[in-house]
C-alpha cells in the first residue's frame, strides 16, 4: 500500500470539514443551546422545552405526538414505496431501449420546484370534482369526492365504503395524499441512483442466470438486490433522512394544517411564526436524535462491506 | 468470486450474440409484453400530473380554475401564451435566468470537486476514526436548512466585504454576494455528495487500486486517472441532483442575497403571486420555463449511465 | 477507458459557464430602476453592520403580481423627488424573513408585514426605530390618522408604527341582480339575515357560499366572521379586553358569539356544499357561486379585498362585473342595537428598523394623503389617513368603505387574531386552527380552551 504521511487524508478531508464545521455543525451547536434557553434564548430554562414536547400542552398549534407519529408514518410508508418502486422502474427501464425516457418522466417531478409541484397536486386534489383530477376520476366509478388534503378520516375504499370512519393517527387520509406526492417526486431520485448502480452490474452474471432458468423474479431478489445492496443502503438512507427532513412539500401544500404536520413543519412554525426558538429548537434536536439509530444501522452496513472488500 | 477485468467488460452484448438473439425473441412474447405494459402504465401514470400542468399552463388563467384541464382539450383554440408571456416579461426575468446560472453551475461543481476529495480520502485512506467521521458527515444530512439560517447570516454579516465582485456584480463576500451564497450551497450539498461517492468509490474494485500504487502512482494521479472516469454514473448523478436543488433553491437566496439584482429565478418567480396567494396559475408557465434546463442536463448526462463501465465494480 | 470522460464532461460545465457569460452580456438591458447598491444594514444593534452607502431604502413586502406595479406607482415620485434608490424583497414569508434577518444581524430599513403579532414582538425587541426618531414624522402621523389608528401603532407608550392599506373584513357581498329577481332585500339585522336565509333555503336556493382555504391561513374567513359577531354583540370595548387578553378566550359571551357563528356555518342547508366544501375552497373564489347563471348561493362574507378578486376574471369570474350593479356589498348585520358601527379590518403596519434620512423621508411619503392616494386611485387599497381624497378611490363601493375606515370617528378595530400574540393569532395559529376545527365538527369548549391555553 502506499505510503502515506499520517496528514494526508485529512489535507485531502480539510475542505470538507471546515465548510462542514461552518455551515452545519456550529448551527447544530447553536441550536443544542437554544433548546435549553427560552423563548426568546434569554434565560436558562433547562430541559422544559423538552417536557413541552412530551406534555403536548397545545395541541391546537403544536401537537407534538401528532407530528411525531406523522413523521412514523412517512418513515415507514413513504420510504419503503419510494425504494421498491425505484428499483422495479430501474430494473424494468434497463431492459427496454426507451431507457432514457422512461427514467426522464419518472425523473421529471424532481427537477419541478416544490411550489410549482403544490400547484400540479393542489389541481389533482381539489374537492370540486369539475376541476380536481383524483376526484374527476373516482366519482364515475361510483367513488365520493374526497377533500384529500383536508379530510383526517381513515382511507376506505371507494368504491365500499367500509372500513372505520377514522383509525388510529397518524393513518388519514391526508397524510396519504400527501406522501403519494413525496413519492411521484422522489422516486425519480431513486431510481437515477439505483440506476446507476445497476449499471455496476455485469450482464455476464445476469445472462448467464437466465440461461441457467432463473426468472426475471429469481433474478431480481437473488442477484440484483444483493449486489445492488449498498445502493440501495444509500437511497434508503437518503429517503428515510428526506422523511424525517420533510418540510417543503407539506408546508407548500397544507401548512401542517388538518392534522398534517410534521416535526420539521411544526419547528419552523415554533420558531419563526411563534418566534418560541427554545421549544423551536428543541424539536430541531429531536429530529436530528431520530437520525441516531439509522446511523448505528448504516454503520453494521459498512462494517460489512469494509469487510468484503 | 473473481471480478472481471472492467477493461474487457463489454457493454451490452452476451457472451454470445447469436445465443442471445434466440433467447431474446423467443422470451418476446412471454416476458416482454408485460415488461413493456407494466413500465409503460406507471410512465403514464407518473406523467399524469405534469401533463395537466403542461395544458394548464396553455389555458386562460380564469379556466383553470374553473374547470378540469381535460375539459380544454374540447375547445383546442382556447390555447394561449398568454401565462407564458406573463411569467417572461416579469420584471427582472431575464437577469434572473442569468443569476440563476451563475449561482448554480460554481455550486454545483464546487461540491463535486470537494465530496470526491473527501470520499476518496474515506474510501480508500486508513486513518484513526475514519469510519465514525464519515457518519458524522453523513448524519449532518438530517440538519434542516432553517435551523441553520441565523447563525450563517450573524457570520456573513461579520464576513461582508464592501467591494464589488467584477464582471458578476454583488459584493466580494458576504451578504448579497455570489461568491458567499457559492460557498453556503455547497456546504450544504456536502453530507448527501460525500455519501454518494464515497459509496461508489468504495466499491471500486481493489486490485486496480492495488497496481496503480504498485506502479509507483501517487493519490492525485490515481483520483485523477482512475477514480473519477470509472465513478462517472455518480459523478453524473450528483451533477442533476446538485444542480436541481440549487436551481429551485428559494430560502437560502432569499436570506442570504437580499440584492433584487442578485435574485435568481426562484424568487423573481414568487412576485407572480399576489400577497394573497391569488394569481397561482401564472405559476403553471413558471414551472415549466423554470425546468427546462435542468430537464436539458438530466439528457446530457444520461450518455454516463452506460452499461458495463463499472461491470463488477459497484459491488458489496 | 479513456481520458476523454472526464473532459467532456468539464466541457458540458465550461460551456454552460460561457453561456451564462455571453447571455449577461446580452441581457445588459435586464438592469431595471433599481441600482446595484448593497444593502443598508444599520440597525439599532452595536453589532458590525454593512456599510451604508447613503441614498437606497431596502425595504420588505407581502405584495406580489398586480400590487407591485401599484406599490411602484406609490414610490415613483419619492424616488424621482429625492434621488434615492428603492430595493425591495416581496415574499409571502415575510415573518420568517424578517424574524431571520433581524436575528442574524441584516434587517431591512422598512417592512410592511400584515399583521400586529410581529410587528408587537419586534417593537419590544427593540429592533425597531420609534417614529419620533424622524424629525417632524409623529406629529404628521398623529395629525393625519384616527386615535384608534395611531393606537395600533403604539406600543407600550412609544410610536413605532404607520397602519396603512387596510380592508374591512366582514363585509357581506352579494349580487344585486340576483336578490332583486328574488325578491330579497338587504337584511340590516342578524334576525333578518336569519329570515332572509331561510327564505331561500324554501326558495330551495343556498343562501351562503364559505371558502376557508389558503395554505397556513386556512381559517381566516371564519375568524373574521367570528370576530365581527363579537364587537357587534358585545361591543368594542368587551372587543378590546377580548383581544388584550384581558377576558380569557373561552369566555361565555365569545362563546356565544362562536355558537352564532356556528348556526349558520354549521347548518348543512345554509352553506353551499356544507363543510366540506367550505373547507376546501380556496378563500378567493368563495365568491364565484354568487355569479353563476342561475346562482348557486346568494351571499359571502369576506373581506373588502374581495372586490379586487371579483373584477378579475383571471381568478374565475364572469368578465365585466361591474361594482354597485353586479356585486355589492353590505355592512355585515346589526346584532345588538347598542352596538351599530363596528368595523373591524386589516391592515399592513409600516415599521422603521433606522433612522437614516432616507428612511424617515420614505416613511414620510408613504404615510402621507398624496402618497395613498395614488395607490388608492389604482385600486385595491383602501387607506386610513383622514386627509385622502375619496374622490380618488375608483369606484363607488370603493368610496363606501373608504368613508367607514378614514372616518376619525370610525369604530375601528384591527383584526382580533392579527392583533392576538404569535401562537394564538396570524396563520397557523390557534385561532384559525381552531376555527378549521370547529366547522369540521369538533367541541366547541374544546377548541376555545385550547386557544385560551396558548396565550403566554
Amino acid at each position: 500500500m502506499i505510503g502515506r504521511r499520517w496528514w494526508v487524508p485529512w489535507l485531502w478531508l480539510a475542505p470538507t470539514l471546515a465548510l462542514l464545521a461552518v455551515f452545519l455543525v456550529y448551527p447544530v451547536v447553536d441550536t443544542v443551546r437554544r433548546s435549553l434557553l427560552d423563548a426568546r434564548s434569554d434565560k436558562f430554562v433547562g430541559l422544559d422545552n423538552y417536557r413541552f414536547i412530551i406534555d403536548n400542552p397545545q395541541p391546537l398549534i403544536s401537537d407534538t405526538h401528532a407530528a411525531l407519529l406523522n413523521n412514523f408514518l412517512w418513515l415507514t410508508v413513504f420510504t419503503v414505496i419510494t425504494v421498491a418502486l425505484g428499483l422495479v422502474l430501474a430494473v424494468l427501464a434497463a431492459r427496454v431501449r426507451y431507457e432514457a425516457v422512461a427514467k426522464a418522466t419518472i425523473f421529471i417531478p424532481m427537477a419541478i420546484s416544490f411550489v410549482a409541484a403544490a400547484v400540479i397536486w393542489r389541481f389533482m386534489y381539489e374537492f370540486n370534482s369539475d376541476i380536481g383530477t383524483v376526484n374527476a376520476a373516482i366519482t364515475p366509478l361510483g367513488g365520493e369526492p374526497t377533500r384529500w388534503l383536508q379530510d383526517t378520516g381513515a382511507p376506505q375504499t371507494w368504491l365500499t365504503d367500509a372500513g372505520p370512519d377514522t383509525m388510529p393517527r397518524p393513518i388519514q387520509i391526508n397524510n396519504f395524499a400527501l406522501i403519494a406526492v413525496g413519492v411521484w417526486m422522489w422516486a425519480g431520485f431513486a431510481v437515477v441512483v439505483l440506476s446507476a448502480g445497476l449499471k455496476g452490474i455485469s450482464t455476464e452474471i445476469l445472462d448467464a442466470a437466465r440461461v441457467d432458468g432463473a426468472n426475471e423474479w429469481q433474478i431480481l431478489r437473488r442477484i440484483i438486490v444483493p449486489i445492488l445492496s449498498p445502493t440501495i443502503v444509500v437511497v434508503a438512507t437518503t429517503l428515510v433522512i428526506q422523511a424525517l427532513k420533510k418540510f417543503d412539500l407539506v408546508w407548500v401544500m397544507t401548512a401542517g394544517q388538518f392534522k398534517t404536520d410534521v416535526v420539521s413543519t411544526l419547528f419552523f412554525k415554533e420558531a419563526f411564526l411563534f418566534r418560541d426558538f427554545g421549544v423551536g429548537a428543541a424539536l430541531a434536536v429531536v429530529l436530528m436524535l431520530f437520525v441516531v439509530p439509522i446511523m448505528l444501522i448504516a454503520i453494521r452496513r459498512f462494517q460489512f462491506q469494509e469487510e468484503t472488500r | 468470486m473473481s471480478r472481471p477485468d472492467p477493461a474487457t467488460a463489454s457493454v451490452a452484448a452476451p457472451a454470445s450474440p447469436r445465443r442471445g438473439w434466440i433467447v431474446a425473441s423467443a422470451e418476446w412474447f412471454g416476458a416482454r409484453v408485460p415488461l413493456h405494459l407494466a413500465l409503460i402504465t406507471l410512465m403514464v401514470l407518473w406523467s399524469i400530473p405534469t401533463i395537466a400542468l403542461l395544458v394548464s399552463s396553455f389555458r386562460p388563467p380564469g379556466d383553470v380554475i374553473t374547470s378540469g384541464w381535460w375539459n380544454s382539450i374540447k375547445h383546442p383554440l382556447d390555447f394561449t401564451l398568454d401565462n407564458y408571456d406573463r411569467v417572461m416579461s416579469q420584471r427582472n426575468m431575464g437577469q434572473s435566468f442569468v443569476n440563476s446560472l451563475i449561482i448554480t453551475v460554481p455550486s454545483t461543481v464546487l461540491v463535486i470537486l470537494v465530496a470526491a476529495l473527501a470520499a476518496y480520502a474515506f474510501a480508500w485512506m486508513r486513518f484513526p476514526g475514519r469510519n465514525t467521521l464519515f457518519l458524522v458527515v453523513v448524519a449532518l444530512l438530517v440538519v434542516p436548512l432553517q435551523m441553520t439560517l441565523i447563525p450563517v447570516l450573524q457570520l456573513y454579516v461579520h464576513l461582508t466585504v464592501d467591494a464589488e465582485m467584477p464582471i458578476l456584480g454583488g459584493k466580494l463576500f458576504g451578504v448579497g454576494s455570489f461568491s458567499g451564497i457559492w460557498v453556503a450551497h455547497t456546504a450544504y450539498g456536502l453530507p448527501f455528495a460525500v455519501f454518494l461517492l464515497r459509496n461508489f468509490f468504495g466499491g471500486l474494485p481493489r486490485d486496480v487500486f492495488e497496481s496503480a500504487y504498485l506502479d509507483g502512482a501517487s493519490d492525485l494521479r490515481v483520483f485523477f486517472r482512475i477514480v473519477l472516469p470509472l465513478s462517472m454514473p455518480a459523478i453524473a448523478a450528483l451533477t442533476i441532483f446538485q444542480f436541481l436543488w440549487v436551481w429551485n433553491d428559494l430560502l437560502l437566496a432569499l436570506v442570504l442575497l437580499g440584492d433584487p439584482n442578485l435574485a435568481p429565478m426562484t424568487l423573481t418567480i414568487t412576485n407572480l403571486v399576489s400577497s394573497f396567494g391569488t394569481a397561482y396559475q401564472f405559476l403553471t408557465a413558471a414551472a415549466f420555463i423554470s425546468i427546462a434546463l435542468p430537464l436539458l442536463i438530466f439528457f446530457a448526462l444520461q450518455r454516463y449511465f452506460v452499461q458495463g463501465i463499472l461491470a463488477g465494480a459497484v459491488k458489496g | 477507458m479513456t481520458n476523454g470522460r472526464p473532459s467532456r464532461f468539464l466541457l458540458i460545465l465550461v460551456g454552460l459557464l460561457a453561456l451564462a457569460v455571453v447571455a449577461f452580456a446580452a441581457c445588459g438591458d435586464g438592469k431595471e430602476e433599481a441600482t446595484l447598491t448593497p444593502t443598508t444594514a444599520a440597525g439599532e444593534t452595536p453589532a458590525p453592520t454593512v456599510a451604508a452607502r447613503p441614498g437606497n431604502v431596502d425595504a420588505v413586502i407581502v405584495w406580489g403580481a398586480e400590487e407591485i406595479d401599484k406599490f411602484d406607482a406609490m414610490t415613483k415620485p419619492w424616488i424621482d423627488d429625492t434621488g434615492n434608490s428603492l430595493d425591495f424583497t416581496s415574499t409571502r414569508d415575510i415573518n420568517t424573513l424578517l424574524t431571520t434577518r433581524v436575528a442574524g444581524g441584516n434587517p431591512p430599513d422598512v417592512a410592511f408585514p400584515p399583521a400586529l403579532g410581529i410587528f408587537r414582538d419586534l417593537a419590544r425587541d427593540g429592533a425597531l426605530t420609534p417614529l419620533s426618531d424622524c424629525p417632524g414624522l409623529e406629529d404628521k402621523v398623529r395629525a393625519d390618522y384616527p386615535q384608534s389608528v395611531v393606537d395600533l401603532g403604539t406600543v407600550d407608550g412609544t410610536l413605532y408604527g404607520v397602519a396603512m392599506k387596510a380592508g374591512y373584513k366582514a363585509n357581506v357581498w352579494y349580487n344585486p341582480k340576483a336578490f332583486a329577481a328574488k325578491g330579497y332585500q338587504v337584511p340590516t339585522t342578524w334576525d333578518e339575515l336569519i329570515a332572509l336565509a331561510n327564505k331561500i333555503v324554501a326558495d330551495g336556493g343556498t343562501p351562503f357560499s364559505d371558502a376557508e382555504e389558503i395554505g397556513g391561513g386556512s381559517g381566516f374567513p371564519g375568524s373574521d366572521w367570528v370576530q365581527q359577531i363579537v364587537i357587534n354583540q358585545w361591543g368594542p370595548d368587551v372587543y378590546d379586553q377580548w383581544v388584550a387578553h384581558g377576558i380569557p378566550y373561552n369566555d361565555d359571551r365569545i362563546k356565544q358569539s362562536w355558537q352564532m357563528f356556528g348556526d349558520i356555518i354549521l347548518n348543512p342547508d345554509y352553506i353551499l356544499g356544507g363543510t366540506d366544501k367550505a373547507l376546501a375552497t380556496r378563500f378567493s373564489e368563495g365568491a364565484i357561486p354568487l355569479f353563476k347563471d342561475p346562482p348557486e348561493a346568494y351571499m359571502h362574507v369576506m373581506g373588502s379585498f374581495d372586490s379586487a378578486f371579483i373584477t378579475n376574471p383571471e381568478l374565475g369570474f364572469p368578465e365585466g362585473l361591474v361594482a354597485g350593479e353586479d356585486f355589492d356589498f353590505f355592512p355585515f348585520p346589526v346584532i345588538n342595537p347598542d352596538f351599530p358601527s363596528g368595523v373591524t379590518g386589516d391592515l399592513n403596519m409600516m415599521m422603521m428598523f433606522n433612522n437614516d434620512p432616507e428612511t424617515c423621508s420614505f416613511v414620510e411619503w408613504m404615510a402621507s394623503a398624496d402618497a395613498q392616494d395614488i395607490w388608492v386611485g389604482l385600486g385595491g387599497f383602501t387607506s386610513l389617513n383622514t386627509k385622502i381624497d375619496l374622490n380618488a378611490y375608483p369606484t363607488a363601493l370603493d368610496r363606501k368603505v373608504g368613508e367607514i375606515l378614514a372616518n376619525p370617528n370610525a369604530v375601528f378595530r384591527p383584526d382580533a387574531d392579527d392583533a392576538m400574540p404569535s401562537g394564538v393569532g396570524g396563520d397557523n395559529g390557534a385561532v384559525f386552527t381552531g376555527v378549521l376545527d370547529f366547522i369540521d365538527g369538533g367541541n366547541l369548549d374544546t377548541i376555545l380552551k385550547g386557544i385560551e391555553d396558548v396565550f403566554p
